[in-house]
């Protein structure tokens, strides 16, 4: 499996204006292969976030094109990319962004209920739930679990409509160690046992060196490649 | 994403902050309530005002007098004519001569009918052996329909007399009620030029509700009204004036325009109540008014509703962008809350005019003592309940359209990365 999934050409990435302009990424090149698993590491502000999100089909870029399995995602009309982020990737965030009016089932039904799929939901996300050891909170709402509890209710979110690439931004941040062990091993087992993408952002040297590959972004610029797919 | 759980997410992002929601469906409800009531309010009066002018005259029957001598603003000198030599004076209409009525024969299209009416002299009526009334004629008008409460309507074929008495002359006459005064003989007294009083002998086929506008007086039938006019006359000589004439046709315009051209002076049973009719028609207009403007501060307090959800939403949204719900998705669930509050809002406000209405409307009456049959204050039908009910609802989304486009526009990221 070394086909590339997802291309990144000479991304630039500016916010704000005028003297307040700040450039997050000032042309970054990167292919993510099929199967891998890649860390994105650096500084906060380094412009690691600002690269997974225009990665994951979250902002746009100013300069630079994406490239999805060979087609140009620039040319991708706003409805297509939508249905991008609905079936093919999955996204985890560092502060979860679960809903906490709705219960367990129903946050982590939302990607299929966006995506229209009428059958088999409630059978699914228990199923996924299961996976992650929390069928039994299905019915609770999401304010009532812990931290880590939460974040593994937003990668059973993340991982419900079977995507192809799991993008997750600092998922243990906000987690303490133990918790924070639980929810990268869940990760990785993810990307083993399902051959899903994944992509992470972190400061965490240690969940960094468990991915096949890092690379570091400091200042806007790709740094360095290391570890065993850096010949890639 | 299936309708129906847009629509179930909608309904419950409508009411996620349900104190707010409350507030926005009650400022609809105000406005709501108060388009109801004015369209029912509307309806009631002008179907009673309908009622009322098919008890003044047959819709094709227009009413012919000279312009009055009497009028404010008269323009002109009338010429003297010697017909109206012997005609009472001080009637204040213009009387018209035998000359006029010539000018009105000449401009009648065929099919057209000319009833002539003059001058009449009744005097008083009583039953057999019962007391003497002051008998006051309301006149007769062809294809005349009241609103009766007993009995039947005139019958103009018939050759003889009949009268429609009012309710209040039942008693009187010396009936025990409506039904039993049906068929029952009177007499109408009636004077001639020659000052001798002659009785007519009529029967009473029909007693009328109490009315606002038709005249709460009695009617004859044609040939009471020949009758009338036959013992008015006797003694008169050859000359005739009239009060008025009815020209019974087809085309009331083109009738009402010839007699103007003439300098005749016409009107139709619906211009008569016009005036009422304009009355309500303006009083309406500004509740109406009133009612727009409360709909209108509803609309902003949507708007200001939806934009504070949004903006506590803002992640929320961001989120469901980021799991690939599309910008129309959006937009539509948004325009849906509003939809959902009008839609809740009218509808209660609807039920609740409803009630109140045909509660109160008739304490109402009672209170003001009025006391008028056939008159229901507050009507509703259907019809307009529904288009109030839409209207409400359309107004509401329309409130939703910049809130809903502000949210659409979110771009995933940016809503997600806002700190709330």
């Amino acid at each position: 499996m070394t086909e590339t999934v997802l291309s990144v050409r000479d991304i630039q990435k500016s916010y704000g204006s005028g003297s307040g302009r700040f450039r997050a990424l000032k042309g970054v090149s990167l292919n993510l292969v099929e199967g891998e698993s890649l860390a994105i590491v650096g500084k906060s502000g380094s412009g690691k976030s600002t690269l997974l999100h225009l990665m994951g089909l979250l902002d746009i870029p100013d300069e630079g094109e994406i490239l999805y399995r060979g087609k140009s995602l620039s040319a991708l009309t706003s409805r297509a990319a939508d249905t991008l982020r609905n079936q093919e990737f999955g996204f985890v965030f560092q502060s979860f962004h679960l809903d906490p009016h709705s219960t367990v089932a129903e946050n982590v039904s939302m990607p299929l209920v966006i995506g229209g799929v009428k059958k088999d939901r409630r059978r699914r996300v228990i199923e996924v739930l299961d996976r992650l050891g929390l069928a039994d909170r299905a019915d609770e709402r999401t304010s009532v679990l812990s931290g880590g509890q939460k974040q593994r209710v937003a990668i059973a979110r993340a991982v419900i409509a079977k995507p192809r690439i799991l993008f997750a931004d600092e998922p243990t941040g906000a987690l303490d160690s133990t918790n924070g062990e639980t929810v990268s091993q869940l990760l990785f087992d993810l990307n083993k046992q399902e051959g899903i993408t994944l992509v992470m952002v972190t400061h965490s040297p240690e969940l960094a060196s468990t991915c096949v590959r890092q690379v570091v972004i400091s200042d806007g610029l790709l740094l360095s490649t290391s570890g065993e797919g850096a010949a890639r | 994403m299936r309708t129906i759980d847009l629509l179930q997410f909608s309904l419950k992002s409508a009411f996620r902050r349900r104190g707010r929601a409350i507030l926005s469906i009650v400022a609809i409800v105000i406005g709501a309530f108060t388009f109801t009531i004015t369209s029912g309010l509307g309806n009631g009066i002008n179907s009673y005002i309908d009622a009322q002018t098919s008890a003044i005259g047959a819709e094709n029957t227009v009413s012919v007098t000279a312009t009055s001598s009497m009028a404010l603003l008269s323009e002109r000198f009338e010429k003297y004519d010697p017909d109206l030599v012997s005609a009472v004076a001080g009637t204040g209409a213009g009387i018209l001569s035998q000359s006029d009525i010539n000018t009105i024969k000449s401009t009648l299209a065929s099919g057209d009918r000319l009833i002539t009416s003059v001058q009449t002299n009744p005097q008083y009526i009583h039953a057999p052996n019962g007391e003497k009334y002051r008998f006051i004629y309301n006149g007769f008008w062809p294809g005349k329909k009241v609103n009766l409460v007993a009995g039947t309507q005139l019958d103009d074929k018939n050759s003889a007399a009949q009268l429609v008495v009012p309710a209040y002359a039942v008693k009187p006459l010396g009936f025990a009620d409506a039904t039993s005064a049906i068929g029952q003989t009177v007499f109408v007294g009636v004077l001639g030029v020659d000052g001798q009083v002659r009785d007519i002998e009529a029967e009473i086929v029909g007693v009328q509700q109490r009315a606002l506008i038709g005249g709460n007086l009695p009617f004859g039938n044609e040939a009471f009204d020949a009758l009338l006019q036959d013992y008015s006359g006797k003694g008169a000589g050859g000359a005739k004036w009239y009060p008025y004439v009815l020209v019974v046709t087809d085309d009331v315009e083109r009738v009402v325009n010839d007699m103007r051209d003439k300098g005749l002076s016409a009107a139709t049973a619906a211009q008569m109540v016009g005036d009422s009719r304009t009355i309500v028609t303006g009083i309406l207009l500004v509740l109406n008014l009133l009612a727009a403007i409360a709909i209108a501060a509803a609309m902003f307090g949507i708007v200001n509703t939806l934009l504070m959800s949004i903006q506590e939403r803002t992640r929320q949204l961001g989120l469901f962008r980021a799991l690939g719900m599309p910008r129309r998705t959006v937009f539509t669930s948004i325009a849906l809350e509003a939809v959902v509050l009008g839609l809740i809002g009218s509808l209660i406000a609807v039920a609740l005019a409803v009630g109140v209405g045909l509660l109160l409307g008739p304490l109402a009456l009672e209170a003001a003592a009025l006391d008028l049959p056939g008159l229901a204050l507050f009507q509703f039908d259907a019809g307009s309940l529904t288009v109030i009910v839409i209207g409400v609802t359309l107004a509401a989304t329309a409130a939703a359209v910049i809130p809903a486009v502000r949210a659409a526009r979110l771009l995933p990221m940016d809503a997600l990365r806002e700190e709330l």
